[in-house]
């Protein structure tokens, strides 16, 4: 007895330090990749799940610990992370730092030097500080050592002894790298370049060569601004994170900036988003509406059915209404965008019909609904079939010996009851139909698309395909900023009709 | 306390293991991502030089359409070293600072001028071509013995003869929409920005509604009325392949499927409706260098001494069924095959623009396609909004 529970005990405790261990590794990794906030949550899960399970008692964090932790990193921080992305103008254009955006700007104007032949260097590493440099000679007889942030002038005997690879003479301040040194520095030794002057920048053509370019900007940390070299034109940033000059040129890329509500208001302000913005939303509250009003019904009917005593074979409709529920729903979607094609699927060819399905909005609309019929009517089956067999017995004979009819005993007893048992559920049903994604992106693409909807924005899409549309799909701008806030639009939606509906079933409560 | 003690060691002791292992990519290494199904053929292809030059080649199958999600990889420092996307994204890229100028690396002789074209932005040569692409017409043999049209008069006329007589229900089977219509929309004198000498210089004025387009557009409306142009816009060329279509509108993506049908097909140039051939958009996939990759210098050898050589582009298109862009790997691909026609074809197209306002013009563009071939619209009104409500949303 003793035994096994030590041997229970050196299991948890290896499995403790396991996923411990795992937890700090990824933190450090995330901190490597600069994903600090990330990197301290990984590292204080690490620190909570070995504190909790080494302890004795505490018999109730240990339950709660892995859910919360995971809630944190799954949930919490992605949606303050994509609420922070709300309030910027992230989108094409604007995806790097102002500092990654003028770096860019600068080298993408940097022009080859013709007739200039490549320069070579040598790598070499400060002893000291082991920051990095390139040896060279430029023009000829002159030698230099020097990398991004400095550059200085050096006399030819130094010059002779840094350049050749071999010499490690230790009364040197540098040592020169070996290939494999070479090799493993070789980020740093690729992202030097050397200014010469205003007019000549060398940047490493290959591990010991440099190509001489001509830089056609020049940035200004002090105003702030940059200088076409070779035309005198000026850009300053404006308010939308670009360099534009006063003629109105654009220089790309810009960057991310805080634009507050902008993406917010644009929803209300923008034409070009509020129109297609307005059919999405609309068609996703009628949309789930219609879905789960038809799906609770058709399952309720079914149910009622099942309920009749005299029925026979019941195993075997149970078993049959219950297969679009067993087949995994991308499947079954799959399968129903291959029945709805207009000229070679099942149903136009059964029907003899040309009916355009997934082309013209209206029957799109109306593949959609039949789609998600098919997917949630056994849910709603099963559980209203639970539902109405759950009303004592009592309360249907009572009303029938004081004469209530059929229709009566149903519209009076039964379906109140059942609607008050069920509305948790077609309240968490709504939620989710609000959110199907799945069915938009995979029957219909949220198409067909709008003539004039900036955002490709379809008549089956819902808002959260169309929100998938603008952050993940290149073609619409990859506009995250928009994206995260429409999210967020969507969240307070969904939640405010949750707490809504949760509302008027405490009342219900408190009328039974 | 003791327990405690033991795990506080114990993590410690990781710490300092593990801890002292960065993650940063071994020396001498590239990570490539390369387009879905693709990465067999570029490892096949790069293994050699790999092994010579004791490099640690890592090929993920990453990329879909678009920019393979380099917008958010690259400049947080966990993107490919190259990567391979279509050039029509080369606009949107370098607009985000997304790639780094391979202007001195590319043999600009080495490719025709048209693929330079596609994958050259404001300012300089941005990707190494490796596959070029286009639409082409293909005509269905058992309907129509005689083998693609002369022109646009014979295709016209052949496809309304077949449909009077039942033996046909449309002329073209083709998804209505502007990638799949560029040729017959230029032939019309449509355009969606001018271009001059290859390049898109002026996307301040689009050709969507120009002068001669508004002059032709009825001619759309009487060949959809026709049955010229399949009313029922599904993707996919069904109807050819079922006979019920003389004609229809293929991509190399059609080919094997068109094989595995097992009819009698042609591939030919789309015809102009002025005469001559029409030219569809074509496209180059190709190679491009992240800005942030780890290791430049041997991403550029690599491109120099792999990507850009005659062997690469013949073992990339055999394995791949495309057709190579690198000039003398195509001289080696068999005429007669559907590839190469489709390849000869491609190389008189016009690549498709890679502005980044393309974004916005497939949106409009598109829009009015649907409009037209759903009956809701003329063909001229609906280029007419289109080209408006693209000035507007491009601020013109």
């Amino acid at each position: 007895m003793r035994q096994s529970e030590n041997l229970k005990k050196t299991i948890q405790m290896i499995l403790t330090l396991a996923v411990s261990v795992l937890l700090i590794l990824a933190s450090l990794r995330l901190f490597l990749n600069d994903s600090i906030v990330l990197s301290i949550l990984f590292a204080l899960s690490a620190i909570t799940i070995g504190y909790v399970y080494s302890s004795r008692g505490k018999i109730h964090h240990k339950y709660l610990a892995p859910g919360i932790i995971l809630l944190i990193i799954f949930h919490i921080f992605p949606s303050f992370y994509s609420g922070q992305v709300a309030f910027t103008n992230d989108s094409n254009g604007h995806q790097l730092s102002k500092s990654q955006a003028i770096k860019a700007i600068l080298e993408d104007a940097y022009i080859p030097v013709e007739g200039l032949p490549p320069v070579e260097f040598t790598s070499t590493r400060d002893i000291s500080t082991g920051e990095i440099f390139a040896v060279f000679q430029y023009p000829q007889g002159t030698h230099w050592i020097g990398n991004s942030q400095s550059l200085e002038k050096i006399d030819s005997n130094l010059y002779e002894q840094l350049k050749v690879k071999s010499d490690t003479s230790s009364d040197l301040k540098f040592e020169v790298l070996n290939d494999q040194e070479i090799s493993e520095s070789i980020e740093f030794i690729q992202a030097i370049q050397i200014h010469i002057n205003s007019k000549l920048v060398l940047i490493p053509s290959d591990f010991d060569l440099f190509e001489a370019y001509q830089p056609a900007l020049r940035y200004s940390e002090i105003d702030d601004q940059i200088t076409d070299q070779i035309s005198g034109v000026k850009y300053r940033p404006n308010d939308n994170g670009q360099m534009v000059s006063d003629s109105g040129d654009v220089l790309y890329p810009g960057w991310k900036i805080n634009v507050g509500l902008k993406n917010f208001t644009s929803v209300i302000n923008n034409e070009e988003i509020r129109r297609p913005l307005s059919a999405v939303l609309i068609w996703t509250f009628v949309n789930a509406i219609i879905s789960v009003t038809l799906a609770f019904l058709m399952g309720l009917i079914l149910a009622l059915i099942f309920n009749f005593p005299s029925l026979r074979s019941k195993r075997i409709y149970r078993t049959i209404f219950i297969i679009p529920l067993a087949i995994p729903s991308v499947l079954s979607i799959l399968v129903w965008a291959g029945l709805f094609q207009s000229s070679n699927g099942v149903i136009n060819r059964i029907f003899q019909s040309s009916i355009p399905w997934l082309t013209d909005p209206s029957w799109a609309r109306i593949a959609v609904v039949i789609v998600e019929l098919w997917i949630s009517f056994p849910y709603m089956f099963l559980i209203t079939t639970g539902a109405i067999q759950s009303i004592p017995s009592e309360i249907l004979e009572a009303a029938s010996i004081d004469g209530a009819s059929t229709i009566k005993s149903f519209t009076q007893i039964k379906l109140p009851l059942v609607i008050r048992t069920l509305a948790p559920l077609l309240v968490a049903s709504l939620a989710m139909a609000l959110n199907n994604f799945g069915i938009a992106y995979l029957l219909t693409g949220g198409g067909p698309v709008f003539p004039n909807s900036n955002g490709n924005a379809g008549a089956t899409d819902i808002l959260i395909s169309y929100t998938y549309k603008l952050a993940f799909n290149a073609n619409e701008g990859n506009n995250f900023g928009l994206a995260s806030a429409l999210s967020i639009l969507n969240f307070i939606m969904v939640g405010l009709i949750s707490i809504y509906g949760l509302r008027r079933m405490k009342t219900m409560e408190g009328i039974n | 306390m003791k327990k405690h003690q033991l795990v506080v060691g114990f993590l410690s002791a990781a710490l300092l293991v593990f801890g002292s292992t960065a993650p940063a990519q071994a020396a001498g290494s590239l990570t490539i991502w390369v387009l879905s199904g693709e990465e067999a053929a570029y490892k096949a292809a790069s293994s050699a030089w790999a092994e010579k030059n004791n490099v640690s080649l890592t090929i993920l199958a990453k990329c879909g359409l678009g920019d393979c999600g380099l917008s958010k990889a690259g400049p947080a420092g966990i993107g490919p070293d190259l990567f391979t996307a279509t050039h029509d994204n080369t606009g949107a890229m370098v607009k985000s600072g997304l790639l780094f100028s391979l202007t001195s690396t590319v043999n600009s002789s080495a490719y025709p001028k048209s693929s330079i074209e596609g994958v050259t932005s404001k300012y300089g040569v941005w990707g190494v071509p490796i596959s070029i692409s286009s639409l082409a017409l293909a005509t269905n043999e058992a309907l129509v013995p005689t083998g693609a049209p002369k022109d646009w008069a014979e295709l016209e006329s052949t496809s309304t003869k077949l449909i009077t007589s039942g033996k046909a229900s449309v002329g073209i089977s083709a998804h209505l929409d502007g990638y799949n219509l560029q040729a017959i929309f230029e032939s019309l004198g449509g355009y969606v920005f001018s271009n001059k000498n290859g390049k898109y210089t002026n996307t301040k004025q689009n050709g969507l509604y120009s002068k001669e387009l508004a002059k032709n557009a009825s001619k759309m409306d009487k060949w959809l009325d026709a049955k010229i142009f399949d009313k029922d816009n599904n993707w996919g060329i069904a109807k050819f392949v079922d006979g019920k279509a003389p004609y229809a509108i293929v991509g190399p993506w059609d080919i094997a499927g068109l094989d595995k049908a097992k009819i009698k097909y042609e591939i030919s140039a789309i015809p102009s409706v002025k005469g001559g051939s029409a030219r569809a958009f074509s496209g180059v996939t190709a190679m491009y260098m992240n800005r942030y990759a780890k290791n430049r210098i041997l991403a550029k050898q690599y491109l120099t001494e792999v990507v850009q050589t005659k062997e690469f582009g013949k073992a990339i298109s055999e394995a791949n069924d495309s057709y190579p862009a690198n000039i003398a790997a195509a001289a080696s691909v068999n005429k007669a095959s559907y590839s190469a026609k489709m390849g000869a074809y491609a190389s008189i197209c016009l690549p498709t623009p890679n502005v980044a306002e393309m974004n916005s013009v497939w949106t409009y563009w598109n829009g009015a396609f649907a409009e037209w071939g759903t009956g809701k619209s003329k063909f001229g009104e609906a280029m007419k909004t289109a080209s408006k409500n693209l000035d507007t949303a491009l601020g013109n």
